[in-house]
C-alpha cells in the first residue's frame, strides 16, 4: 500500500521511500563498517519481501526463509570461489535465485500437504539443520565459512555507497514485483487460499498449485537476496545464516505489517537497525525482540502499515475511497455497469455449453461415516433450467449430499453423472468445480479482507495456469480478461441487488447479505449447476424476496439449481421439484404442494418435534392438531 | 539403544506438553521447549546454586515453570483465545516471542556462569544385563516418561476435567453453553503443560547440562516427534518421540554423529511421503 490512489500521488510517493532509503546512510553513518551493516539489513529486506509474499498474501506460515536465504548465499559463494565468471554482482545473484527456487520447489514438494503452524515448524527446522550441515561440509567451508577475501581474483565493484544504492533499487524493483504479484489474477487466488481452502476448491483454484507457486515466486527475492549478501559481505559462514535470521526477518515483517507491500520493508529495516545498534547490550536483543513480538501480535495485527493504512482511511478517508461506479465504468469502456439490460444480462449468464446440456444425475448414492450410513441410497435428478430443493430434519443427509455431489467427500456407492460424464471419479472439489458445479457454504466463506466484488471477482476467474503466469506481467490480454471477469462480476453483484455493496469488505457486512453474496460468487463461475447450502438462513425479509428473485433468474437463464434449506416456506414457494430426505434415504419426491401434504413427510416433521417435547412420545395420533396437548 | 530411548522420552515429553495445550485451545505453544530448558535451569539453581534437597528442589522447580506457563496463557495466548479461537496464527508470533524472551531472561541471569553437569542422586553407572548397560539416568527419565503418559490416559479417558477439556478444543463455544469455562480449561492446560515441562527438565538435567541455549532445539524436535507419531494424541506424542530418539542414536552409532540433525529430518519428511497425519492419527472426516 502506497498510501495513495492517483497515478502521480503513487509516483511521489515511491520517490519519497526511495529519497529515505539512499539518504539513510546519512543518518546511520557510511563509514565502511555502517555501510557494511546497512547492505546486511538490505539483503534482510529483501528475504522479507520474499517472505511476504508466501506469508503475507498466501497465508502459507512458512518460517524458514533463511534456508532458502543461505541456499542461494552458499552456491553464489562457492560459484565464485571456483570460476573467475562468476565472481560479479550479477552472476552471483542470479546463481543465488537458481539453487533458492530449485530449494523452494523441493520444500514446497515435500511440506505442502500439510498446512498451517505444521508447515511452519518442517520449514523452521529445514532453517536450523541448512547451517549445521554447511558447517559440516567441505565444499562450504565448515565452521569458518567461505570468505571472497581470499579469492585474489575478486574485486567488489561496485562498493561501498554505489553498492548500497544497487541495493536500494533491487529492494525497490522486488516491492513492484509484490506488487505486481498481489494486484494479478494469481495473487487474488492467493487471497482466496488464505481465506479458506475449502472456498478455494469451490471455485476452482487448485490449492497445492497456487500454494507452491507462492514458494517459488517468494523464492526469487529471497535468492537475490543471497547473491547480495554474499557479495556485499564478501563472506558466508553457517552463523550468519542460523534460524535466527529466519525469526528476525519473521518479526520484521509482523512489526511491518504482514500483507502490505511496504510493510515487510520497513519493518525488517527497523529490526535490522534495532538488532545492529542493541548488539553492544547483546543479552537484552532477545528480551527486547520477544517482547515486541508478544505486543505486536496482540496490539497490532496488522503492523505498523495496517495501523497507518487505517489512520490514513480514518482522518483522510477521500484518498481511501473506491472509485465510484461511474469512475469505473469509465474505465472499463462503459459495457459494464449493472446488468440494466435484461436481455443482454441473461445472455452473459447462460453456461458456455448451453441449455441443453443433460441434467446432474445421482443414482444410489452411499457415504458411511463410522457406523452411521448417512447416505443411503439416494436418487436425485436437478433438471437444468429447474429449482429442486432439497429438505429434511437435522442429520438426515441434505449437506453430506451435497458434498459428495461436489467431489469433498467420495462415494462409498452409487454414482454422480453429467450426461456421460461422472464427477464421483473425479479427484476432489476442484476438477467438479471446474466441470461447472458452483456451491454456497453453510457458514458463509468469504475473503474478510477483500471487497465483495473482489469476492466475486474470485470466482469470475477463470484462467489457466499458463496466462496465469502471464498476469503477473499484466499483459494487454491479461488486462483485457480482468475487464471481462470486471463486468460479470457486476452482473452477478446485481442480480442480487448488491452493486451498491461492491466496495464494502465483505467482513464487514451483514451476515444475511453474506449469504447473497455467496450467491453472486457461485454465479459469476458461470456453472451449470449450482448448489446452495442453506442459503435463506438468516436472510431479512427483504433480503429473502432478493435471494427468490435471484434464484428464479438462475433456473430461467438455464442452470439447474439445487437447494438444501430448512425455511419451508421459501423452498415450497420457489422449488419446482422437492426431495425429502429422512436418516440417509429419499421419504419423498414431487412437487411441493404434494410433498406437503404426504403423510409419511408430515409425520417425519412434526413427530420430531413431539419426541424433543418431555413426555411427548406415545401420544402420535395427537401430533396433526397443534395445540391438542 | 537405551540411551535413545531415554532421549527419546524426553522428545516425547516437550510433545505431550504440546499435545495437552493443543488439545484445549489448539495452540502450538512454541515455548514448550523453553519451559523444559527453565526447568533444567531451575534445577540448576535449586540444586547447585542454593544446595537445597531434592524435594525440596523439584517443588520449586515445578511450582515455578507452571507459575511461567499460566502467566504465558493469561498475558500471551488468551487474548488470541477471545477473539477467534485460535484461527489466526498471531498466536504462533505471540508463543515465538514468549520464547525468546524466556530465553534472553534465563541468559542474562545465567548466561555468565559456567555450564556444569547437575548432580543427580543416581551414580553414573547402572543395570548390567548380560554385555548391555543400562543407566540409572537414563531408566529414571524413561521411568518418569512412562508415569506421566499413565497419569495422562487416565486423566483424559476418565476424569471430567480431561473430556471437557477436549470438548473446549473441539468447539468453544458449545462447550461454554454446556457450562464449561474455556478460559479456566485453558490455563489448566497450560499449568499441566508446565508441570509436564517442569519434571522433564528436572530429570534430564543430570544429562543435559546446565546448557541455556537448549530450548529450541527441545521445541523444534518436540515437534518432530508428534510430526512423526501425528497430532492431537499422546499416543502419537510417545511413539514420534520414541521412533525419534532411537534412530539419532542409531544414526550416531553407525554412521556419524555430525549429521545427527538430519535424521528427524529425514524421518518427518518419509512420514510426510507415506503418511501425512501421522502413524497415529485416526482420519477426522473434515466437514463443511
Amino acid at each position: 500500500m502506497l498510501l495513495c490512489k492517483t497515478r502521480w500521488g503513487r509516483l511521489v510517493t515511491t520517490l519519497i521511500w526511495l529519497a529515505i532509503g539512499l539518504a539513510l546512510p546519512v543518518v546511520y553513518g557510511n563509514g565502511v563498517e555502517k555501510l557494511g551493516q546497512l547492505d546486511y539489513i538490505l539483503s534482510l529486506v529483501m528475504v522479507g519481501i520474499g517472505l511476504n509474499i508466501v506469508l503475507g498474501f498466501a497465508g502459507q506460515i512458512f518460517l524458514g526463509p533463511s534456508a532458502l536465504f543461505a541456499a542461494g548465499g552458499y552456491a553464489s559463494a562457492v560459484a565464485a570461489t571456483h570460476y573467475t565468471s562468476a565472481q560479479n554482482i550479477y552472476a552471483m545473484c542470479l546463481i543465488s535465485v537458481v539453487v533458492s527456487v530449485i530449494l523452494a520447489a523441493v520444500i514446497a514438494a515435500l511440506t505442502l500437504r500439510v498446512g498451517g503452524f505444521y508447515l511452519g515448524m518442517v520449514t523452521l527446522f529445514i532453517a536450523l539443520v541448512i547451517p549445521v550441515v554447511a558447517g559440516q561440509w567441505s565444499l562450504t567451508g565448515g565452521q569458518s565459512g567461505l570468505s571472497l577475501l581470499t579469492i585474489l581474483t575478486f574485486t567488489q565493484k561496485p562498493s561501498g555507497y554505489a553498492l548500497y544504492v544497487v541495493g536500494v533499487g533491487i529492494v525497490a524493483v522486488m516491492a513492484g514485483f509484490a506488487w505486481a504479484v498481489r494486484s494479478s489474477r494469481l495473487g487474488r487466488r492467493f487471497g482466496s487460499i488464505m481465506a479458506s481452502e475449502d472456498l478455494a476448491t469451490s471455485i476452482g483454484v487448485a490449492p497445492y498449485w497456487t500454494k507452491l507457486a507462492s514458494f517459488l515466486l517468494a523464492a526469487i527475492p529471497i535468492g537475490i537476496a543471497g547473491g547480495y549478501y554474499v557479495y556485499s559481505q564478501q563472506f558466508i559462514s553457517p552463523d550468519s545464516v542460523t534460524v535466527q535470521t529466519s525469526i528476525y526477518i519473521l518479526a520484521g515483517l509482523v512489526v511491518g505489517g504482514a500483507g502490505t507491500i511496504l510493510g515487510p520493508i520497513v519493518g525488517v529495516a527497523l529490526v535490522g537497525i534495532a538488532i545492529e545498534l542493541l548488539n553492544s547490550f547483546n543479552q537484552y536483543e532477545g528480551l527486547v525482540y520477544g517482547a515486541v513480538l508478544i505486543l505486536v501480535a496482540i496490539l497490532m495485527p496488522t503492523g505498523i502499515m495496517g495501523v497507518l493504512r487505517d489512520l490514513l482511511a480514518r482522518f483522510r478517508p477521500s484518498a481511501m475511497a473506491p472509485p465510484s461506479l461511474e469512475e469505473l465504468a469509465a474505465k472499463m469502456g462503459g459495457d459494464t455497469a449493472g446488468g440494466t439490460d435484461a436481455a443482454d444480462a441473461l445472455a452473459q449468464r447462460v453456461a458456455p455449453a448451453e441449455t441443453d446440456t443433460p441434467p446432474l444425475v445421482v443414482m444410489g448414492a452411499r457415504r458411511r461415516f463410522g457406523g452411521v450410513m448417512a447416505v443411503d441410497g439416494v436418487d436425485l435428478t436437478v433438471e437444468r433450467g429447474r429449482i429442486h430443493a432439497l429438505v429434511g430434519p437435522n442429520g438426515s443427509g441434505k449437506t453430506t449430499l451435497l458434498n459428495l455431489i461436489t467431489g469433498y467427500y467420495s462415494l462409498d456407492g452409487g454414482s454422480i453423472t453429467v450426461g456421460d460424464k461422472r464427477l464421483d471419479t473425479l479427484k476432489g472439489t476442484v476438477p467438479v468445480s471446474r466441470m461447472g458445479i458452483a456451491r454456497t457454504f453453510q457458514t458463509p466463506k468469504l475473503n474478510q479482507f477483500e471487497t465483495a466484488l473482489g469476492n466475486v471477482f474470485a470466482g469470475a476467474d477463470r484462467t489457466s495456469l499458463g496466462p496465469l503466469l502471464g498476469t503477473l506481467f499484466h499483459t494487454p490480454r491479461a488486462r483485457r480478461d480482468d475487464r471481462k471477469a470486471m463486468a460479470a462480476s457486476f452482473v452477478a453483484l446485481g442480480d442480487v441487488g448488491l452493486v451498491t455493496n461492491a466496495f464494502d469488505m465483505a467482513g464487514l457486512i451483514p451476515h444475511g447479505t453474506q449469504r447473497l453474496l455467496e450467491i453472486a460468487r457461485a454465479m459469476a463461475l458461470r456453472p451449470m449447476f449450482v448448489l446452495l447450502d442453506e442459503p435463506a438462513a438468516g436472510l431479512s425479509p427483504a433480503e429473502a424476496e432478493v435471494f427468490k428473485d435471484a434464484v428464479r433468474m438462475m433456473a430461467r437463464a438455464g442452470l439447474g439449481v439445487l437447494i438444501v434449506e430448512h425455511n419451508l416456506p421459501i423452498v415450497f414457494d420457489i422449488a419446482d421439484e422437492v426431495t425429502v430426505l429422512d436418516e440417509g434415504q429419499v421419504i419423498a419426491t414431487g412437487t411441493p404442494a404434494e410433498v406437503s401434504r404426504d403423510p409419511v413427510v408430515v409425520r417425519v416433521y412434526i413427530g420430531r418435534q413431539r419426541l424433543d417435547r418431555p413426555g411427548g412420545e406415545g401420544s402420535s395420533t395427537a401430533t396433526l392438531a397443534p395445540g391438542a396437548t | 539403544m537405551v540411551a535413545g530411548l531415554a532421549i527419546g522420552a524426553i522428545y516425547g515429553l516437550v510433545g505431550i506438553g504440546y499435545t495437552v495445550v493443543f488439545n484445549a485451545t489448539r495452540v502450538f505453544n512454541l515455548a514448550q521447549g523453553d519451559l523444559v530448558m527453565v526447568g533444567v535451569m531451575g534445577s540448576y539453581l535449586t540444586l547447585v546454586v542454593w544446595k537445597l534437597p531434592w524435594v525440596a528442589a523439584l517443588v520449586i522447580v515445578l511450582a515455578g515453570v507452571a507459575a511461567i506457563a499460566a502467566a504465558e496463557e493469561r498475558f500471551v495466548v488468551r487474548p488470541f483465545l477471545k477473539k477467534s479461537g485460535a484461527a489466526s496464527f498471531g498466536w504462533f508470533i505471540a508463543t515465538l516471542g514468549f520464547s525468546a524472551v524466556l530465553e534472553a531472561v534465563v541468559a542474562i541471569l545465567f548466561g555468565h556462569r559456567p555450564i556444569v553437569a547437575i548432580p543427580s542422586p543416581l551414580s553414573l553407572s547402572g543395570l548390567h544385563i548380560g554385555s548391555v548397560q543400562l543407566g540409572y539416568r537414563d531408566l529414571l527419565v524413561i521411568g518418569t516418561f512412562v508415569v506421566v503418559i499413565v497419569i495422562l490416559d487416565l486423566f483424559y479417558s476418565k476424569s471430567w476435567l480431561g473430556q471437557a477439556m477436549r470438548g473446549t478444543a473441539e468447539d468453544r463455544e458449545a462447550a461454554s453453553l454446556r457450562g464449561i469455562n474455556p478460559i479456566s480449561m485453558s490455563r489448566t492446560a497450560f499449568i499441566m503443560a508446565g508441570l509436564v515441562a517442569a519434571i522433564a527438565g528436572f530429570v534430564i538435567a543430570p544429562i543435559t547440562f546446565s546448557d541455556p541455549n537448549i530450548g529450541l532445539s527441545f521445541t523444534l524436535k518436540g515437534f518432530l516427534a508428534l510430526a512423526i507419531g501425528g497430532f492431537g494424541s499422546i499416543r502419537g506424542a510417545v511413539v514420534g518421540g520414541l521412533t525419534l530418539g532411537v534412530c539419532e542414536q542409531l544414526f550416531d552409532a553407525y554412521v556419524s554423529s555430525n549429521y545427527e540433525i538430519l535424521v528427524g529430518l529425514i524421518l518427518v519428511l518419509l512420514v510426510l511421503t507415506i503418511r501425512p497425519e501421522g502413524l497415529f492419527r485416526s482420519t477426522v472426516a473434515r466437514t463443511v
